[in-house]
C-alpha cells in the first residue's frame, strides 16, 4: 500500500501544523509544535505525554487546564505512553471512548520509532473536537500522517539495517578469507622450508604437492620440487630398492584414519630408517581424495636409540648401585637396577630420598662428606653403613657433581664392601700372626746361634778344670759373643719398639754430610783394606731445613753406609748425594758394590733377613725403614747384581708434598729402565 | 787315624768352639763360614764328615749337602740347625742325612757324632 502524501488532502488550517510537526528537528519537538499549536488555534487546553528518558511517560499541558481529562485519564494517558513505547503500535491510531472516565476526551498516542522511542499522545475533549482546524477528521490525518511517517522510517531504517548487515557479512567473509590466505601463505612457507618432509598425494598416487626435504632428502631425487609434480610416488620413492610393503600411503587411501610405517631405505649410497604416516584428506562428499604423507628420517634416532641402550646397559649392569642425588633435599632423582635391587625391597628410592637409606648418626657423617665435596674439597671414597632392606650393608660410597640434563646433582656410586671389608680385616689379623710368628721364629733362631758358641766356650772353660790357659784363651772369646748377644737384644728392641721421632728443624745438608765424616773416620781402616772410596756432592749453597730426629737419622745413615761398605769387598765407591726438591729433601747412598737380585731385594726389609751371615743380625734394614715411616720420609731402593745399590731417603714437609705417602718403593733393573726410557 | 771334619757353620764364635773341642779330641777340623767355601774345601781336605748349618749367607744348607752329595757319596753328613730339625725332614731324608742336631749342641754330643762317623 502506497501511503498517500503527508499533507495533501489534509483539511485546511492542519497544513501548518503538520509542515510544523513534519519539519521539526524531532518527533518530540514537532509533537510539542503540534500540541501547542492545537491549542492556540483551537483555544483548547491539550495534553502531551511524552516518554522519558526512563521509560514512563511524562505529561505536558498546553492552553488553559479546565476542560482536561481528569486525573485518572491522564493516568491512563500516560500509561497508554508506556504501552506504545513498549512495542503496542496498534494502539497508535485514533482511539475513542477510552473508558468510562474518558470518555468525552480523544485520545491520540502514537509509538514514533525514531533513534530509539518516542510516544506522542494528544487527548481532546470530545466535544471540542469540533473546534479543531479541519474539524474531527483533522484527527484522523494527524493518525496517518503520523503512521506514515512512521512506517516510511521504518522502512527506510529497515532498508538500511538489511544494507548494513549485508555490508557487515561482506566485511566479515573478506576478512574471512585474507585470514585464510594469509594461513595458507604462512602454512606454505613453512612446510616448504621445514625440515619435516610432507608430500600431498592424489588418490590415483601421483604427487600433487611435495616440499624439498622430502623430494631431495628422503626420497633422493634431485630435481626441483615441481618437476616431482605428476609423478607416481612409488617410482620416485622406491629408485630401484625396497618395496611398497611396509608403506602406509595405500591404507590411507583406503579410509584409515591414519596410518604408520617404517622401513629401510638406501638413498644415495646411506642406508636409512624412515618412519612414515600417511593421513586421508577427504572432499566435500566424504570420499578419500588426497593423501598427506609425512616422513622422519629415524637413522640417527635409531643410533641413539641403540647408543642409550648400551649406556643404560653399563648404568644397570654396574656392580654399584648409582644414584643421582639433588644435593639441597638429598631426593634421590635417579637410580640404577643394582641400586633398585640392593637398596629397596620394592618401594620407589625416588620416594625414599638418600637419607632414608642411613641411620641418624651415620646420615650426619653422610651430610659432612658431600658438603665437604660441595665446598670443592674432594674427599675420595668413604664407608658408610646403609640400611639394606636384607639388613645393614657397608658400602664404600665415591659422590662426585654431575650435569644432570643441565641440573648439578651429585652422582652417588655405592659399593658393597661388607665382604671385602671383612677379608681384609681377617687378613690383616692373619698378617699380624703370621709376622708375629716370623719375628719369634727369627729371634728364637738369632738368640739360639748365640747361645751356642756361649754354651760351648763354657763347657770348654769348664773342661779345662782352671786350666789358665784355657780360661785365657775362652775368657776373651767368651765375653766378645755376650757383647754381640746384647748387640742382638738391643737391636731386636729396636725393630719392634714403636719409633716416635722427636723432631726439630735441621739443615740436611750438614747433618748428612757430618755423618758421612763421622763414618770415614769409625771406619777408617776397612775403608783403606777394601779400598773404598766415600765421595759426597751437595746440590747448591743454601740450607735446606727440615723436621727430623737427628739421632734417628744418624741411625738412619750410618746403617746405610756400613751396609754400602760391606757391599764392596773387592773395593769401589760410595757416593752420598743431597739434593732438593719442591720442599722435599732427598739424600742418596749409592754404591758400586756386588748389588742385590730380586729375591733379596724383595726381603731385604724383613727382620732377620741377612746376606751378611753372622756378621748381621737380619734388622738394620728394617730398623732403616722403621725411622725413615717414623720421620714421615720415603725410602727407595734401586739395585742390580754386580752394578750396585742405589738407597735413597726422603725427608721433608708432608703436608706439601701431599701425593707422596711415606713408605717403601723398591725396584730393579726392569724398573729403571723403564723409567730411563 | 781320625778322618776330617768340615764344619759350615756362618757364627764365627760356633766354629771356633767346634774347632778347639773337635781338635782338642783328636780331629783334624776344617771350618768354613758359606756354602761355597765349603764346597773348596770339600775338595781339597776330602772330609768323612761335614757338620752343616742349615742357614747359610750364600746358599741354603739343603743346597750345600746336596752338591757335597753328588761328589763326596761316602762323607757322613749331619746337620746343625737352630731351627727344629723336624721341619725339613722330607728334604733332609731324600738327601740321606746321617743325622741331626739343634743348636745350642752339647759338646758331647759332638763329640759322640765325630767319634761315630769319623773315628
Amino acid at each position: 500500500m502506497t501511503p498517500t502524501p503527508p499533507t495533501s488532502g489534509a483539511p485546511a488550517g492542519m497544513q501548518d501544523a503538520l509542515g510544523a510537526f513534519l519539519g521539526a528537528a524531532s518527533l518530540a519537538e514537532g509533537a510539542r509544535a503540534l500540541a501547542r499549536l492545537l491549542s492556540e488555534t483551537s483555544g483548547l487546553p491539550v495534553a502531551l505525554a511524552l516518554p522519558g528518558e526512563e521509560g514512563s511517560a511524562g505529561v505536558d499541558s498546553y492552553g488553559s487546564d479546565s476542560g482536561l481529562p481528569s486525573e485518572c485519564a491522564f493516568d491512563r494517558l500516560a500509561r497508554l505512553a508506556e504501552w506504545a513505547l513498549q512495542g503496542y503500535e496498534d494502539m497508535g491510531l485514533l482511539r475513542d471512548g477510552l473508558g468510562e472516565d474518558a470518555g468525552d476526551a480523544a485520545v491520540a498516542a502514537v509509538p514514533l520509532l525514531e533513534q530509539g522511542v518516542a510516544v506522542a499522545a494528544v487527548a481532546l475533549p470530545r466535544q471540542q473536537r469540533a473546534a479543531l482546524p479541519g474539524g474531527p477528521e483533522s484527527l484522523a490525518w494527524l493518525g496517518h500522517i503520523v503512521a506514515t511517517r512512521r512506517d516510511r522510517g521504518r522502512a527506510a531504517a529497515d532498508a538500511t539495517a538489511t544494507e548494513r548487515q549485508h555490508q557487515r557479512r561482506f566485511r566479515t567473509m573478506d576478512a574471512q578469507l585474507r585470514l585464510l590466505d594469509r594461513e595458507r601463505q604462512k602454512f606454505q612457507a613453512l612446510v616448504k622450508r621445514s625440515d619435516a618432509a610432507v608430500m600431498v598425494l592424489g588418490s590415483d598416487l601421483k604427487i600433487r604437492w611435495v616440499n624439498r626435504e622430502m623430494g631431495r632428502i628422503h626420497l633422493g631425487d634431485a630435481r626441483p620440487e615441481s618437476e616431482l609434480h605428476g609423478s607416481v610416488c612409488c617410482d620416485v620413492c622406491r629408485q630401484g630398492n625396497g618395496s611398497c610393503t611396509e608403506c602406509p600411503v595405500r591404507a590411507a587411501l583406503g579410509g584409515a584414519p591414519i596410518a604408520h610405517g617404517e622401513f629401510k631405505r638406501v638413498i644415495n649410497g646411506v642406508p636409512r630408517q624412515l618412519y612414515v604416516t600417511a593421513q586421508p584428506i577427504r572432499g566435500p562428499e566424504g570420499g578419500v581424495e588426497e593423501v598427506l604423507v609425512t616422513m622422519q628420517d629415524l637413522t640417527g634416532l635409531d643410533i641413539l636409540r641403540r647408543s642409550e641402550a648400551r649406556m643404560r646397559q653399563l648404568f644397570d649392569g654396574s656392580v654399584d648401585s648409582i644414584l643421582m642425588v639433588e644435593p639441597s633435599t638429598l631426593r634421590i632423582v635417579l637410580a640404577n637396577a643394582t641400586a633398585c635391587r640392593t637398596l629397596s625391597a620394592g618401594e620407589d628410592l625416588g620416594a625414599l630420598g638418600l637419607d632414608a637409606l642411613f641411620s641418624v648418626p651415620e646420615l650426619g657423617r653422610v651430610r659432612a662428606y658431600l658438603d665437604a665435596l660441595l665446598a670443592g674439597r674432594p674427599a675420595g671414597g668413604a664407608d658408610f653403613e646403609v640400611r639394606a632392606p636384607r639388613g645393614p650393608i657397608l658400602c664404600n660410597v665415591v659422590a662426585t657433581p654431575f650435569d644432570l640434563d643441565g641440573t648439578e646433582v651429585l652422582m652417588v656410586q655405592m659399593r658393597d664392601v661388607t665382604a671385602v671389608r671383612r677379608l681384609e680385616r681377617e687378613l690383616v689379623h692373619a698378617d699380624r700372626l703370621a709376622s708375629l710368628g716370623t719375628m719369634s721364629a727369627g729371634i728364637a733362631h738369632e738368640f739360639k746361634n748365640r747361645l751356642a758358641p756361649l754354651r760351648g766356650l763354657a763347657q770348654l772353660v769348664a773342661s779345662g778344670a782352671g786350666d789358665p790357659d784355657r780360661v785365657e784363651r775362652y775368657v776373651p772369646r767368651l765375653l766378645e759373643e755376650l757383647d754381640r748377644l746384647a748387640r742382638l737384644v738391643r737391636d731386636v728392641l729396636d725393630a719392634a719398639r714403636p719409633q716416635e721421632a722427636r723432631r726439630e728443624r735441621c739443615d740436611l745438608r750438614s747433618l748428612v754430610l757430618g755423618h758421612v765424616e763421622e763414618f770415614r773416620h769409625e771406619c777408617a781402616d776397612a775403608l783403606h783394606a777394601q779400598g773404598v772410596r766415600v765421595l759426597d756432592s751437595v746440590e747448591g749453597e743454601r740450607p735446606e731445613v727440615v723436621a727430623v730426629d737427628a739421632e734417628q737419622l744418624r741411625v738412619v745413615f750410618q746403617n746405610l753406609l756400613k751396609n754400602a761398605l760391606e757391599a764392596c769387598p773387592e773395593g769401589g765407591e760410595i757416593r752420598v748425594e743431597v739434593k732438593a726438591e719442591g720442599g722435599r729433601v732427598t739424600a742418596t747412598v749409592a754404591d758400586t758394590g756386588c748389588g742385590m737380585d730380586a729375591r733379596v731385594r724383595e726381603r731385604i726389609l724383613e727382620p732377620f733377613f741377612t746376606t751378611k751371615g753372622a756378621r748381621g743380625t737380619g734388622l738394620g734394614m728394617c730398623i732403616v725403614k722403621s725411622l725413615v715411616e717414623a720421620n714421615d720420609g720415603v725410602l727407595e731402593i734401586h739395585s742390580e747384581p754386580g752394578r750396585g745399590t742405589e738407597i735413597s731417603v726422603t725427608l721433608g714437609e708432608v703436608g706439601t708434598s701431599g701425593n707422596r705417602s711415606p713408605g717403601l718403593q723398591t725396584s730393579g733393573d726392569e724398573e729403571r729402565r723403564e723409567e730411563a726410557a | 787315624m781320625k778322618g776330617a771334619i768340615l764344619v759350615v757353620d756362618d757364627e764365627p764364635g760356633i766354629r771356633f768352639v767346634y774347632e778347639e773341642y773337635l781338635g782338642d779330641l783328636g780331629f783334624e777340623v776344617h771350618a768354613v763360614g758359606d756354602g761355597v767355601s765349603a764346597l773348596r774345601e770339600a775338595e781339597a781336605c776330602r772330609p768323612v764328615l761335614a757338620l752343616v748349618d742349615m742357614n747359610l749367607p750364600d746358599m741354603g744348607g739343603l743346597e750345600v749337602i746336596r752338591r757335597l752329595r753328588e761328589t763326596h757319596s761316602g762323607m757322613a753328613v749331619v746337620v746343625i740347625s737352630a731351627n727344629p730339625p723336624e721341619r725339613h725332614l722330607a728334604e733332609l731324608a731324600s738327601l740321606r742325612v746321617d743325622g741331626a742336631l739343634e743348636k745350642p749342641v752339647e759338646l758331647e754330643q759332638l763329640g759322640e757324632v765325630a767319634r761315630r762317623f769319623a773315628a
